[in-house]
Order: structure tokens, then C-alpha cells, then sequence
């Protein structure tokens, strides 16, 4: 590399980190979060509290009815406040059920179906948000798959999206009619609960033999830790790698469009312009992480309430890797997006060539899940050897313990320094001739002849 | 060596178009050099193979003792024909950078820059951004950043192209000023006037061919001497088919006369008085654009003139 890049560069570089773009966009990053954060705040506040008023036909006769009523009578007075605090009630966080009992129709299929109609109307008018239908035989345990006998149970109403109301009256009353049926079959209750009583579950790491020889039974395994880590890192390097390569599109492109691209390769070679662009965008990241991943490491390190496994998560080694993958993603994908911006001369030409990369630069996005879910698999494993989805990819299952093998890494490394290379490469061939190119935008083809040129 | 710069038969093909073809010329050292031609004759594929933005096909180049590579980059300033700065950055900013660009310690291009834009009465400029400039300011700000590392060697490209007068004086003194200083200036030009008064050596290319080089006088002298420049009432159709008259060129306000014997201005003069009203009657040397029309042919003189109307768009 030589001098001119250097200048190219730290000239490139200053200018992006004093731009006005610059500093919004790392402030907007944190304002954005504290600002959904806040956003979250206010809606907690702002909980809908409208009563809401329901119909019940209930025709067992009363028993599901009772059951609902006092349900709602106890809920309404217990269930729906925040916790009292320094002697002042709980503010209502949720609305209260108000049930009305309305007397299920005379027998006849016609009769049942005019109440329905009747108590439809009463929903549109917005008397009642919506009305429970409790089949006659609910309470009798079903006797076999042809058991024709009453047991609807439905809820209707013009709202289908509030589920907080018909998830609370399925789980009242199946938790009355199990009673029900429990002491209709002559068994305690009490002791059924018991007998069915649930054991949890807990996610451990794997014990480890210490340094001075203990067998040391790991800390209970953290899902924060696990999964939001990994995310976290590697939505961060494709959020650095996509809000900083496409923009040497723009950049290279303005040039063109400007007028300065002539003076400049000029005096500086096209290929040491390309570099010291892309050596200029590699800081620009670089200083964008240090920002990003030392403020995160700050509020970890001193908000409570975090466990702490979240932190300790964050090793030495696992940054490593993400400051070299976000430095290779950066120029594979920056070499590519240069060579675009110098090949076109207009913003329109550039799309229709930028669609292909960005598809390129996105993929490694849709097997996160997957990739997630079981790091080792062979699809995770031969995804993440491909170099374009290397850095995404390989980031993650570093990130998940116990992270891929050592041969693997290596692999990766190799496969993308000479995928990176030869993106470059090839990027500086289309970048020479493509800087002082005019008129409409080549063809793939065009291009393929450019990076093939001696 | 004492050419600035030197072509030994070179030749630019892109695909089945030659856009230079065989050219050879030398241009000495500290002189202004003239590079004239209609647009699309080839002159700014030779200059961007003189900077080796392009590589030529064939033949050799060399600029200030270099041959093949682009050493001598740093020494030369060059001013292309399109031309556009930075907009965001602040003037002095780029001008430093320019300077660095070319091998000048950051501070050393700062000073020069200063001093520079004190010569144009900018330096109240200096910290604000090249967005803020005017047009005119742009333009000489432009000029700065070619000239600012003081180089041996300034190439300009169509540098007179869509300057109003005033700014092209102010450009035309900067460069007369640079050349004073030892500076050798080449520029290309499709404006034939500008060239005849201000360069020592001229080539004249056509189609990607060399028409014509040397220096002015020796261009004038030999094909001179025997040129008429007249105003008189109905001269046109006074002249047409005398046999003392080769060709005449209507310019609008005057016309120019190409003799067909060297002292034949005498007995033109006498027929003209004779018969109409003669305002101006000027023996003078040919034009630029005359000699060009004689050697290249009408072909060449409708490119000259259709290239002198569509320049007046750039920018």
C-alpha cells in the first residue's frame, strides 16, 4: 500500500467522522433504543383500562355463571393493579371483566339462533364487547368421540385480536369444571393437585476440572446469555457492515458524478484510491464498534439486575473475532460495492447492480434461526465456511458455546482472506476502468470483461 | 532531454475506433504549448496517456524524463476538462489534500494553499466550504489545487471552456504568470484565437492525426504573409471568381482573404476602391483557424466550427 492510500484514507476517515451523518448516526443508534425503551415506558403507563362487558348463556343451569362471577368479583378487586408501594393502592394496569348473565333462549335450534342474532347486535351497538356460550352438558365428562350431547363452547365478538377476555373465561372455566368433575368422581382435589404438582427444569453449563484439581459444577446456564449475546454481536456486525459499505457506493459514485474522479486518479493510482477508501470505511466501523461495544460493556458491567453470566459472556476472544470478521466482511463487501459505484454514472444505473449484492450481504441474515438453534449441524457448518456469509455466520456460532472446532476457524479465516483478496482484486480491475467510464451502466458481462483485462 | 514532454508515435484504439493514431510531438521545456483541434479530435485521449490514466497501444511516452510510468505524476498539475471539487470540504482542507496527494508535506501544502488563495483574493475563504463558493471562485479554487505543489509541468484541458471574461483573464494571467516562473504549460484548446495568443508552440490535431506543429511564427511564415482582412460594401460578391483571390471566409464583421499571389494585395485594393466603399482593408498574417481549414480541408472546417459552437456548453 502505498503513501497515497495513507492520505487517501486518513483525509476519507476524518471526513466521515466529522460529518454531521457521523454523529447523528452514533447518537441516533442509542437514542433509537432509549427511545423504544421510553416508548415501552409511556405504553406500560398508558394500559387500557376500559371495562370490558360480556355476555353469559350459560345453560348448565348456573354453575359456570357463578364460577365467572366470582372469578371477575375477585380479579377485579386483586388481579388488575400494580403492586401498592409506600402506602399508596397500585395503579389498574389491566380492565376489569364485567360479566352479565343473560337467560340462554327456549329450547329449538330456531330460538337459539335468534338469541344469538340478538345478543350479535348488542355486540355491534357496542352494549357488550362480547357474549360466552356454556353448552348444558359441559360439566359430564365427554363419554366418547360420538357423544352428541350440548357441549358448546364458544366466544363471539367483533374484536378477535383482545384474547386477555376469552383466555381468561377458557381457563375459569375448565379450572371449574376439572373441579367439577373431580368431585363428581368422588376425588379431593386437594390431593390431586398435589400428585400433579410440576418440577422445573434447570439449564446447567457443563462441570469442569479447576486448575487446582476441584471437579467445579458450572453456574446455571443464562438464556440471555446464550442467545441474546450471539444476537446481539452478530446483528451489530451486520448493522456496522450495512450502514458502512454500501456507502462507498454513494461516495465513489459522487465522485464520478462531481467531476473528481479524473484529478485524482491523476495523482493517485486507482487502486491505492480504492484502498485507501476502504481502509478509510475499515476505521470508520472500527471506530463505530469501539463506541458501540464499549458503552454496551459500561451499562453491563454496572446495571443491576443483569446476570452476570451476560457480561462474562463477552470475552476477550469473542471481540477478537468480531473486530477481524467485521474487517474482512467490510472489504470483501466494500471492494465490491467501490468497483460498483466507479462502473455506473448515474444513482439509477447503480441500483439495479446494488440489488444483487445487498440480496448477497443479507442471505448469512435468514439461517440466524437455524444457525442458532443447532451451531454444529452440517447446513450450519458448510453455510458458514462460504465466504460471503463467513463473517455473519461464523461470528454467531463463535458466539454460542462451545463455538466451533479450531480446524474450522481456520478454514473460515483462510477461505475469506482469499475471498477478500479477490474481491479486491477484482474490484480494483472494475474500479480502474470504471472511474473514468461514462455514459449507461455495463452489464455483468461488461464487468466480467473489465476485472478479465490486463 | 530538454522536451517537457514527448511522444514518438503513439497510438490509442478503442475498439474499432482510433482515437490517436501515430502521434508524435516534443514539448521544449518552459514554453506554452498549444494543443488545438476541434472536440473529438483526440486531444483529451493524449493527455490522459501523458498522465497514464490511459495506456497507450503503441509508441512511447515520456514526461519529464520518465517513460512508463507514472513517476512523473507528481510533478505535473493537471486541470481535466470536467472538472468538480468537493463540495463538502472546506476550501483550505482541500487544498491541503490536493497537496498531500502529490507528495507535499500537510503543513507546506496548508502554507501553499494560504498563500495561494491570498494571490486571488480568496483568503477570507479559506475556512468556509466549497458549497458556499460562487462559480467564478469555484473555478480558481480549482486552478489552485492543480497548481499548489508547485509543478514543472501544467496540463490543462480545455481550461478557457465556460468562463465568463473576467475569470478568464484572471485564469489567462495565472497561467502567462506560471510560465514566467519556468513553468511548462501545455493546454488544449478547440478555441483557435485563445491558442494564436497565447502559445510559443502549437500542434494541431484532426481526427486523432497531427495536422500541423511548430512554432507560431514558423506556422505563420510558412503558410502566411498573403491574407487580406477587408470590410467593404458587396465585397463578397465583388470577389467571387477574381483570380488574385484563393479562397475567402465570410467571419461576420470582416473577411479574410487568401491571396492567391503574394503581392496581390496592392491590385486588390485598387479593384475594391474602384468599385465600393472599403471601411478595413488589414494585410495580415492567417489565422490559426485558416491555415487549420487550408491544410485539414472543408471537412475539418465544419468539425472546427461545429466543435467551437457545442464547447460553449460545458458547465
Amino acid at each position: 500500500m502505498s503513501v497515497k492510500a495513507l492520505v487517501v484514507a486518513r483525509t476519507e476517515y476524518l471526513k466521515a467522522v466529522r460529518s454531521k451523518a457521523f454523529i447523528i448516526g452514533v447518537l441516533l443508534m442509542p437514542l433509537l433504543m432509549g427511545g423504544s425503551f421510553i416508548a415501552l415506558a409511556i405504553s406500560e403507563k398508558a394500559k387500557d383500562t376500559q371495562p370490558r362487558t360480556f355476555a353469559v348463556v350459560d345453560r348448565t343451569g348456573g354453575l359456570l355463571w357463578t364460577a365467572l362471577d366470582e372469578a371477575a368479583t375477585k380479579r377485579n378487586e386483586r388481579d388488575i393493579f400494580a403492586p401498592p408501594s409506600a402506602g399508596t393502592p397500585g395503579k389498574q394496569l389491566q380492565p376489569r371483566f364485567v360479566p352479565q348473565r343473560v337467560e340462554p333462549a327456549a329450547d329449538g335450534a330456531s330460538n337459539a339462533a335468534a338469541s344469538d342474532l340478538q345478543l350479535s347486535e348488542r355486540v355491534r351497538s357496542g352494549d357488550i364487547f362480547g357474549f360466552v356460550i356454556l353448552g348444558h352438558d359441559l360439566p359430564t365428562p365427554r363419554a366418547d368421540e360420538s357423544d352428541a350431547a350440548d357441549r358448546e363452547f364458544s366466544w363471539q365478538t367483533e374484536t378477535p385480536t383482545y384474547n386477555d377476555l376469552p383466555d381468561w373465561i377458557e381457563s375459569v372455566v375448565n379450572s371449574t369444571l376439572r373441579s367439577h368433575r373431580l368431585a363428581q368422581a368422588g376425588l379431593d382435589q386437594g390431593l390431586v393437585d398435589r400428585l400433579s404438582q410440576r418440577e422445573a427444569l434447570r439449564e446447567m453449563g457443563l462441570a469442569r476440572r479447576t486448575a487446582s484439581g476441584e471437579v467445579r459444577r458450572s453456574a446455571e446456564s443464562d438464556k440471555a446469555a446464550n442467545f441474546g449475546v450471539p444476537l446481539v454481536l452478530t446483528l451489530l456486525l451486520f448493522m456496522l457492515v450495512m450502514s458502512t459499505a454500501p456507502s462507498l457506493l454513494n461516495a465513489v459514485l459522487e465522485e464520478k458524478m462531481q467531476k473528481i474522479a479524473e484529478v485524482l486518479v491523476a495523482t493517485v493510482p486507482p487502486f491505492d484510491l480504492m484502498l485507501g477508501k476502504l481502509l478509510a470505511a475499515v476505521l470508520m466501523t472500527l471506530t463505530l464498534s469501539l463506541i458501540y461495544v464499549g458503552a454496551g460493556m459500561i451499562f453491563l458491567n454496572n446495571a443491576s439486575g443483569l446476570p452476570p453470566q451476560v457480561a462474562a459472556a463477552i470475552t476477550p476472544r469473542i471481540l477478537m473475532w468480531f473486530a477481524l470478521f467485521q474487517v474482512l466482511a467490510l472489504l470483501i463487501y466494500g471492494s465490491l460495492f467501490a468497483a460498483i459505484g466507479a462502473s455506473c454514472s448515474e444513482m439509477q444505473d447503480a441500483q439495479s447492480l446494488m440489488g444483487p449484492m445487498m440480496l448477497l450481504l443479507m442471505f448469512p441474515m435468514f439461517f440466524l434461526g437455524p444457525v442458532l438453534q443447532s451451531p454444529d449441524s452440517t447446513m450450519s457448518r458448510l453455510m458458514s465456511l462460504f465466504p460471503p456469509a463467513t463473517p455473519v455466520l461464523m461470528m454467531l456460532r463463535i458466539a454460542v458455546p462451545p463455538g466451533p472446532a479450531a480446524w474450522e476457524l481456520v478454514l473460515a479465516v483462510v477461505l475469506t482472506v482469499l475471498c477478500t483478496a479477490l474481491c479486491i482484486w477484482a474490484g480494483g480491475k472494475i474500479f480502474r476502468i470504471g472511474i473514468l467510464s461514462q455514459g449507461q451502466a455495463p452489464t455483468w458481462r461488461r464487468l466480467a470483461q473489465w476485472i478479465m483485462s490486463k | 532531454m530538454d522536451a517537457a514532454v514527448a511522444l514518438e508515435r503513439v497510438t490509442k484504439t478503442f475498439g474499432s475506433h482510433v482515437a490517436v493514431r501515430e502521434l508524435s510531438l516534443a514539448v521544449p521545456r518552459g514554453c506554452i504549448y498549444g494543443f488545438i483541434g476541434p472536440n473529438g479530435s483526440g486531444k483529451t485521449t493524449t493527455i490522459r496517456m501523458l498522465l497514464r490514466i490511459l495506456l497507450p497501444d503503441a509508441g512511447r511516452i515520456e514526461v519529464l524524463g520518465s517513460e512508463g510510468t507514472r513517476a512523473a505524476n507528481d510533478r505535473v498539475g493537471y486541470l481535466p476538462e470536467e472538472r468538480g471539487l468537493y463540495k463538502k470540504m472546506k476550501v483550505l482542507d482541500l487544498l491541503a489534500y490536493y497537496g498531500a496527494l502529490k507528495g507535499l508535506p500537510r503543513r507546506d501544502a496548508r502554507a501553499a494553499g494560504a498563500e495561494w488563495l491570498e494571490r486571488m483574493g480568496l483568503s477570507a475563504w479559506g475556512g468556509r466550504k466549497i458549497e458556499a463558493l460562487s462559480k467564478g471562485m469555484a473555478q480558481k479554487v480549482q486552478f489552485i489545487s492543480t497548481v499548489l505543489h508547485a509543478p514543472d509541468l501544467v496540463i490543462l484541458d480545455e481550461p478557457f471552456s465556460g468562463l465568463d471574461p473576467v475569470n478568464l483573464n484572471v485564469l489567462r494571467e495565472a497561467i502567462l504568470e506560471l510560465n514566467r516562473r519556468g513553468t511548462t504549460v501545455l493546454f488544449s484548446t478547440h478555441d483557435m484565437e485563445m491558442a494564436e495568443r497565447m502559445c510559443d508552440f502549437l500542434c494541431m490535431i484532426f481526427k486523432g492525426e497531427k495536422v500541423l506543429d511548430g512554432t507560431l511564427d514558423a506556422i505563420q511564415a510558412r503558410y502566411g504573409t498573403d491574407s487580406v482582412r477587408l470590410r467593404a460594401d458587396g465585397a463578397r460578391e465583388l470577389l467571387a471568381g477574381h483570380p488574385s483571390v484563393e479562397a475567402l471566409v465570410d467571419m461576420g464583421n470582416y473577411q479574410e482573404v487568401r491571396l492567391a499571389q503574394r503581392d496581390a494585395a496592392q491590385s486588390l485594393l485598387q479593384f475594391l476602391a474602384e468599385r465600393t466603399r472599403v471601411s478595413l482593408f488589414e494585410i495580415s498574417r492567417p489565422s490559426l483557424h485558416d491555415i487549420f481549414v487550408r491544410i485539414a480541408g472543408p471537412e475539418a472546417a465544419a468539425a472546427a466550427a461545429s466543435g467551437a459552437r457545442g464547447a460553449d456548453d460545458v458547465r
